[in-house]
């Protein structure tokens, strides 16, 4: 099974193993992942999902709707680095992607 | 391991309105994924276990409409609740529910109006402790937790004040319907069933209204989805606008004062809460870990599934229990005790996945707003007893509330 690997700064990394086509976002909360928060349960609308991948992996990822880049705008997130992970596929291809786990916490 | 046999377990069973957790504790301990003959259901209470079952909407389904003809046949097709209910959202699957989901989470769920529903709610909830300035006694529960939710929601869809006198009796004879946590005859269908056409009434005069005069509230937004075909028919249109009035109250008017009354039952979580205000948000995530009003939700896998190790055939119903997962200890540390500084793992008190509930962010800001409204404005309140007795719990199998919570000073 591929798997995708999601860093905690606090807590060190967790391996993740997936399906191709689950969400990373999904995946996640099925593993209970601290920080992956996901409020709207994956439409993009809440920005509590978001993730920072390694530089080799975001190159790889089909590009962002507008509707991400906004919710990642608004919510103070770069655009140009950060992804929402309910918005990420995961593929075969992907198998090894890694990712920092941003600051989801907005109360 | 706990001494409870599961093997008599039934979700209706009366003590579970009063405190639920230690069954919770024994099923997840002793079988987590467990066949309950009684009600002829599963009830999953693993974190793990409910996290996969919500998370995979091609797989479980709510089928509104199959369940509930399969329990009272085809004649329920008449009935104006089954017909409000299966029009709503949060009841709908697949292309439906993906068709409409979109208009609310794009209102509800954005931190832009997350920001902007706060002062109302500020407001609402500063005008309520005015109201009771001069009382030293009162209900928690009817003279505010309940009063927050319908102010707040009364004001998104544009109900003047004085209407809810008329209409907001009716969510109460709605709400046990929607769950299914009573029997669909007699008293109970035929309340449920004058609430709903009393409700579409109103909502499609108001709604009419204020489509020739459209503001920023969520009653034009929603006439904007529905102008842009978002809603299929005007019974669609209006059955979602019930829905958005009565989701809000239950749920909010129980989380308030299970709230207030698990802060009291933990008074050195109260204190730290009082001696400081930066933690509010963290002890709300808490609070609806600890005790969240929606104890359970059903799902109705479409095809043979193996969930935590049990083979599950097609068709059956899944009693998921948030409450108990909320609890797992495999997630959360010291699970049965409320830490108002806990922090990290997402709850599942707002289900996950594609179904969660849209109102999730507006119920954690009339939480936060509600209880430092309170604990600000009445800050030695007491409660009359810490264990109310069981006539005061709602007395219903999967939403747990109070009806009320009596408190002076």
């Amino acid at each position: 099974m591929p798997r995708a690997v999601l860093i905690d700064a606090d807590r060190g990394s967790r391996e993740l193993a997936y399906e191709a086509g689950d969400t990373l976002m999904v995946i996640a909360v099925r593993n209970a992942v601290r920080g992956i928060e996901a409020r709207c349960g994956g439409a993009r609308a809440c920005g509590t999902c978001a993730i920072e991948p390694e530089a080799a992996w975001l190159k790889l990822l089909p590009p962002m709707s507008e509707d991400e880049r906004e919710m990642l705008e608004w919510t103070g997130r770069d655009p140009a680095r950060a992804r929402l992970s309910c918005q990420i596929a995961l593929t075969a291809q992907l198998d090894g992607f890694t990712a920092v786990i941003l600051d989801n916490d907005i109360d | 391991m706990t001494d409870i046999d599961i093997s008599k377990f039934d979700p209706r069973d009366p003590r579970m309105s009063v405190d639920p957790y230690p069954v919770y504790r024994a099923l997840r301990e002793q079988d987590p994924m467990h066949w309950v003959d009684a009600t002829k259901m599963w009830v999953a209470t693993s974190y793990k276990d409910i996290a996969e079952i919500l998370t995979d909407d091609e797989t479980y389904k709510h089928r509104y409409e199959h369940r509930e003809i399969s329990r009272y046949g085809e004649g329920v097709r008449e009935q104006p609740y089954f017909n409000a209910i299966r029009r709503m959202v949060f009841m709908m699957d697949g292309a439906d529910h993906a068709r409409i989901r979109p208009y609310f989470a794009k209102w509800f769920l954005s931190p832009v109006r997350a920001r902007a529903l706060q002062p109302i709610v500020e407001r609402i909830a500063t005008s309520l402790m005015d109201e009771l300035q001069d009382k030293r006694e009162f209900d928690i529960v009817a003279d505010y937790a309940y009063q927050i939710p319908l102010r707040v929601i009364g004001e998104l869809l544009t109900v003047p004040a004085e209407d809810h006198a008329k209409i907001a009796h009716s969510v109460e004879a709605i709400v046990p319907l929607a769950e299914g946590s009573v029997p669909k005859s007699g008293e109970f269908l035929e309340r449920g069933n004058a609430a709903l056409v009393l409700l579409y009434d109103y909502f499609r005069d108001l709604a009419r209204k204020r489509r020739a005069n459209p503001g920023d509230d969520l009653l034009s937004a929603m006439i904007a989805a529905a102008d842009e075909g978002g809603f299929l028919d005007e019974d669609e249109f209006i059955a979602n606008i019930i829905l958005v009035y009565f989701a809000g109250h239950d749920t909010t008017t129980a989380s308030t004062s299970l709230s207030i009354l698990a802060l009291h039952r933990h008074p050195e979580e109260l204190a730290k809460l009082k001696a400081n205000p930066g933690l509010l948000g963290k002890a709300v995530e808490e609070l609806f870990r600890y005790e969240p009003p929606g104890q359970g939700i059903g799902r109705i896998p479409v095809r043979d599934v193996v969930v935590g190790g049990r083979k599950i055939e097609a068709g059956s119903v899944i009693l998921c229990y948030l409450a108990a997962g909320n609890r797992d200890p495999e997630v959360f540390e010291r699970p049965d005790r409320l830490i108002i500084e806990r922090e990290g793992h997402k709850i599942l008190s707002f289900a996950a996945g594609i179904h969660t509930c849209l109102g999730n962010l507006l119920a954690r800001q009339e939480l936060r707003i509600g209880l430092h409204t309170l604990l600000t404005r009445r800050p030695s309140l007491q409660l009359e007893t810490i264990d109310p007795p069981a006539a005061s719990f709602k007395p219903s199998a999967v939403s747990r509330g109070l009806r009320t919570l009596r408190a002076y000073g």
